[in-house]
């Protein structure tokens, strides 16, 4: 699949900036292990249909707070479920943004319920030998990384 | 190793025709494949805490939107690989892993076929894993609910269904 | 007899729950060889006398449907006798299946005497 860096770009800046209303600057798409993943947040939702795989936005406590801040126009002190709903509504969003670039129908991309992982310290990993795109962006001092796992069905 | 502790939680109670698909898919699995006899227990109410370290996640799209997950604790995982696979598998992560997420696809596979011999259409996305000591998994909506303890031996996995049906 | 069977599956711990399968199904191979998709598949083909193939659909590079279809067009290969083995296929897929030369299928997931009736037939 083309560009699928770009099209990942595009879809998080297009959320962060209206919705989040924070700035972010993309960086090269990462190569290795991102594993494990360390006082994070985990917001994920699965695509079927034409195209199918996962997307995951992962991103560390304290930057998911305040992105949760900016979301939801309030203080946010702990990762409590606010925060945990918020992540897990920027996964829905940014499934719907990506599978908007992936599919000109749109309507052939379907996504699941979204859900929403945190801990001190987990593994997160996709068992699907699709393409597999993450890229990391810089957000206030801090980075978050959105991975998609991606294969177009025959 | 410690066994970890995941706090499930949202949602509401789901019709009885939703645990009995969820219950045949997952014994479906286990009496071909693993070969372990397992009893489903009385479903867990939405706000409950399990004891996991490993859990296969696998997203459901089209007339329902869904999240599927097995959790697992870690001895059972192995057990259950090593039955799987026709081998000793102690220590291997990477193996274990790879069975949870070949389980979880089995299963969203039986719940899928169940679906289909209604006319209902269920696509399936791709099985996850996460692996861990303490983690928290949340799906907020405010959708229906299912946990379902299975016992095998003196030991207990979970399937857990959160799910809404789409408008068309 | 030495019988050898090919087992492909993109999925390294599908390969070894079909091969643990087969032993339990008390189905004697002399030898198990894999493949991950299609195209190594039609490799192994052409480089061992298998005698029967066992193949999953959804696969990277090129998948079963695919890899049957390539395997009809070649003379050397067309008689190998090939089943697939599908997680969530449905009836058109398994359909599709069959016409382009596959002579059954089983379904995941599956037990040993299932696999034993399914291919015990074939030889």
């Amino acid at each position: 699949m083309e560009n699928l860096p770009d099209k990942i770009m595009a879809s998080v800046h297009a959320i962060f900036s209206s919705m989040v209303m924070m700035d972010i600057v993309p960086g090269t798409p990462i190569q290795g292990e991102i594993n494990p993943l360390q006082s994070t947040i985990t917001g994920m939702i699965g695509l079927a249909g034409t195209h199918r795989g996962m997307l995951a936005i992962h991103l560390p406590e304290a930057l998911a707070k305040k992105v949760t801040g900016n979301f939801l126009g309030m203080e946010v002190e702990e990762i409590d479920n606010d925060v945990q709903d918020a992540i897990g509504e920027l996964a829905n969003m940014l499934g719907g943004g990506i599978k908007a670039i992936l599919s000109e129908n749109g309507k052939d991309i379907k996504l699941s319920m979204p859900s929403t992982i945190c801990g001190q310290e987990y593994r997160f990993q996709s068992h699907y030998e699709g393409e597999s795109v993450i890229v990391p962006f810089a957000a206030e001092d801090s980075q978050f990384l959105v991975e998609l796992r991606i294969k177009k069905e025959e | 190793m410690k066994p970890g502790s995941l706090r499930t939680s949202g949602g509401k109670g789901a019709p009885l025709e939703m645990e009995k698909k969820v219950i045949a898919a997952t014994l479906a699995v286990f009496d071909t494949m693993v070969m372990l006899k397992t009893v489903p227990e009385a479903p867990l109410g939405p706000k409950s805490a399990i004891s996991c370290n490993i859990s296969g996640m696998l997203g459901l799209a089209g007339d329902l939107r869904g999240m599927l997950a097995v959790h697992w604790p870690r001895a059972l995982a192995t057990d259950v690989t090593s039955r799987l696979l026709g081998e000793e598998v102690e220590g291997r992560e990477e193996d274990i892993r790879d069975a949870i997420a070949e389980i979880v696809n089995m299963i969203a596979g039986g719940i899928k076929a169940a679906f289909s011999s209604e006319g209902k259409v269920l696509e399936l996305s791709v099985p996850t894993t996460v692996t861990g000591n303490s983690y928290t998994m949340r799906s907020a909506w405010n959708s229906s609910h299912i946990i379902i303890p299975f016992r095998a031996g003196e030991e207990c996995f979970w399937t857990e269904l959160k799910f809404l049906e789409t408008a068309d | 007899m030495g019988k050898k069977v090919l087992i492909v599956d993109d999925s390294n711990t599908m390969r070894k729950i079909v091969t643990r399968s087969l032993r339990q199904a008390g189905l004697d191979f002399d030898e198990i060889l894999e493949a991950g998709d299609g195209l190594e598949a039609l490799a192994v083909l052409r480089k061992e006398k298998v005698d029967l193939v066992l193949s999953d659909i959804n696969m990277p590079n090129m998948d079963g449907l695919a890899f049957l279809r390539e395997k009809a067009a070649d003379a050397a290969l067309s008689s190998i006798p090939v089943v697939m083995i599908t997680t969530e296929a449905g009836n058109d897929i398994i359909g599709e299946a069959k016409s382009l030369g596959a002579l059954g299928s089983i379904k995941k997931p599956f037990t040993p005497d299932q696999i034993q009736e399914t291919i015990g037939s074939l030889f």
